[in-house]
């Protein structure tokens, strides 16, 4: 079956709420997806440089977060050619987050508060499910 | 009244432009008003004429003629003189009538001499038609001041608005996410048994992100609320010493998280008249604010029973701030740190002071940068409901 790769499986929640981030993990996790998380741009960032990125399927990013936000990292991933190419998904409460989609030249959005299905269909898209 | 009216005079001279066509009566005119120390920039006969001098010369008020040369009209030149330019116009003439008179009205006329008039009765004409002028400039001056105060009022509202949006839909989406998957997995039930310990823990969750919902909505009508200035209090015996205690207790968790020891020291007899569950939220408010600035620190609590009054003290030994941003973070919607975090709404030190206010307390922070922040609520122990007592002072009429 044609879908995405099974040797990039980690799904990557860059989400600064500590109870959000564990909810989006945990329903992940359910529906077969592999899953990291990190509190912000920052630690984001650390993780995939010390991790095998390549393993990396897709990046959730909320915009809003403390130390580095969604756009701080975006800019900072496209100027790495390894991180670059991984695909990304804005996850925002943001008026204006399809703007941002735009204009950080990202993959797709997600506005919060969002359907279940249109999360798992969007992560779907780019990652395998290990468990199916 | 002359050495009023003379003390009052300007010590630049104001500048007269004259609109008369009899060349006799403005020469008159002229000759009276330099001897009364005026400066007269030009005399017109004409309506056209009296426009044009207007604009040419700048002056400081128009002495406006009624009935003008070719069937000129110095009501109409003086409505566009105003059109063009701000400049007091009194009208001087000989026709008292009525309809004259409401005429002159409607162009704003700043005085209205009858001729033949006293040298003094023009002074005084000139001179009160200048302080309207003023009065008014002071006036529009005002307006636009206060214009600009409640557009500013509004953006602030528009920014609060968006940035609540933004705090309530984080617990709503994790409220949402838990209950959808509940649903899926409850639905898929019947060839595996859903697991209890993963529905529990979903139910819990939701059951905390609907809390913070709840929690944020109650500040959001607060803050609205408080800035209409109806801050009702609900009066009754109170402890702070131990309210404080289990405010403490309560936020020992969230102490935990930020790495913040939670010290509480209380001294002296602390029962008093208060809003017990505003108090509450003034103590919470001082603690969560300690706790996120205070940089993992210890974090101490004081409360101090004086023989007048109760100090409820909150102190950090965080990023502190500067002086200039001491009086600030009392307002709607500010913060203590620039606006990158977006955690929080920025409102719980302006309701804090509110509710201390309405106690007729008085709430301060010492902090230099780098040094911590003590805030420091001064209450009185016998609190009076401010915002019940202002209402029915005004029902009676009292000051």
């Amino acid at each position: 079956m044609a879908g995405p790769e099974r040797d990039s499986f980690t799904v990557l929640v860059v989400e600064d709420d500590e109870e959000l981030r564990e909810t989006v993990n945990e329903v992940l996790r359910e529906n077969g997806f592999q899953v990291q998380g990190a509190s912000n741009g920052r630690e984001a960032l650390d993780w995939l440089k010390s991790h095998a990125s390549d393993r990396v399927c897709l990046i959730l990013l909320d915009v809003m977060m403390p130390i580095m936000d969604g756009r701080g990292f975006r800019l900072a991933q496209l100027a790495d050619p390894e991180l670059a190419p991984i695909p990304v998904v804005l996850f925002s409460a943001h008026q204006d987050v399809a703007q941002m989609a735009a204009e950080l030249r990202v993959t797709d959005f997600i506005v919060k508060p969002p359907r279940l299905d249109r999360l798992l269909d969007t992560v779907a898209k780019h990652c395998p499910c290990m468990e199916c | 009244m002359r050495s009023h009216l003379q003390a009052r005079r300007p010590p630049v001279s104001p500048r007269v432009l004259i609109v008369e066509d009899e060349g006799i009566v403005a020469k008159d005119i002229e000759h009276t008003l330099k001897g009364l120390g005026y400066v007269v920039v030009g005399t017109a006969a004409t309506e056209e004429d009296a426009v044009h001098k207007a604009e040419e010369t700048n002056p400081d008020i128009v002495l406006m003629d009624i009935k003008l040369r070719d069937d000129g009209d110095g009501i109409r030149a003086a409505a566009e003189i105003r059109r063009r330019q701000d400049v007091p116009v009194v009208f001087l003439t000989a026709y008292a009538d009525e309809s004259t008179l409401q005429r002159a009205q409607t162009t704003g006329a700043f005085g209205y001499v009858l001729k033949p008039f006293e040298d003094r009765e023009l002074h005084v004409a000139i001179v009160m038609a200048m302080c309207k002028h003023r009065a008014m400039d002071e006036l529009e001056q005002r307006v636009a001041d206060r214009t600009a105060a409640l557009a500013n009022a509004v953006r602030l509202r528009d920014e609060f608005m968006l940035v609540a949006a933004h705090e309530l839909r984080t617990p709503l989406t994790g409220l949402l996410l838990n209950l959808e998957s509940l649903v899926q997995s409850l639905s898929r039930g019947e060839e595996r048994l859903v697991n209890r310990e993963r529905a529990l823990k979903k139910s819990v969750s939701a059951a905390a992100q609907a809390r913070r919902l709840s929690i944020l909505v109650e500040r959001i009508l607060d803050v609205t609320g408080l800035a209409s200035e109806k801050l009702a209090l609900q009066l009754g015996e109170c402890d702070l010493g131990q309210m404080a205690s289990e405010v403490v207790d309560g936020m020992r968790e969230q102490a935990r998280a930020t790495g913040c020891e939670l010290l509480l020291r209380v001294a002296g007899e602390n029962t008093g008249t208060f809003d017990r569950a505003r108090m509450q939220q003034v103590l919470t408010a001082l603690i969560a604010n300690a706790l996120k600035y205070g940089a993992g620190k210890p974090v101490e609590v004081a409360v101090t029973g004086e023989s007048d009054s109760i100090r409820l003290s909150v102190s950090d030994q965080g990023i502190g701030l500067r002086a200039e941003d001491a009086e600030r973070i009392f307002g709607r919607f500010e913060r203590v740190a620039a606006r990158v975090n977006y955690a929080g709404l920025g409102i719980g030190l302006f309701v804090a002071r509110r509710i201390v206010d309405a106690h007729h307390g008085h709430i301060e922070v010492q902090s230099a940068p780098d040094k911590g922040a003590t805030f420091v609520v001064t209450l009185p122990r016998e609190a009076r409901d401010s915002a019940a007592c202002s209402d029915r002072e005004v029902a009676h009429g009292r000051p």
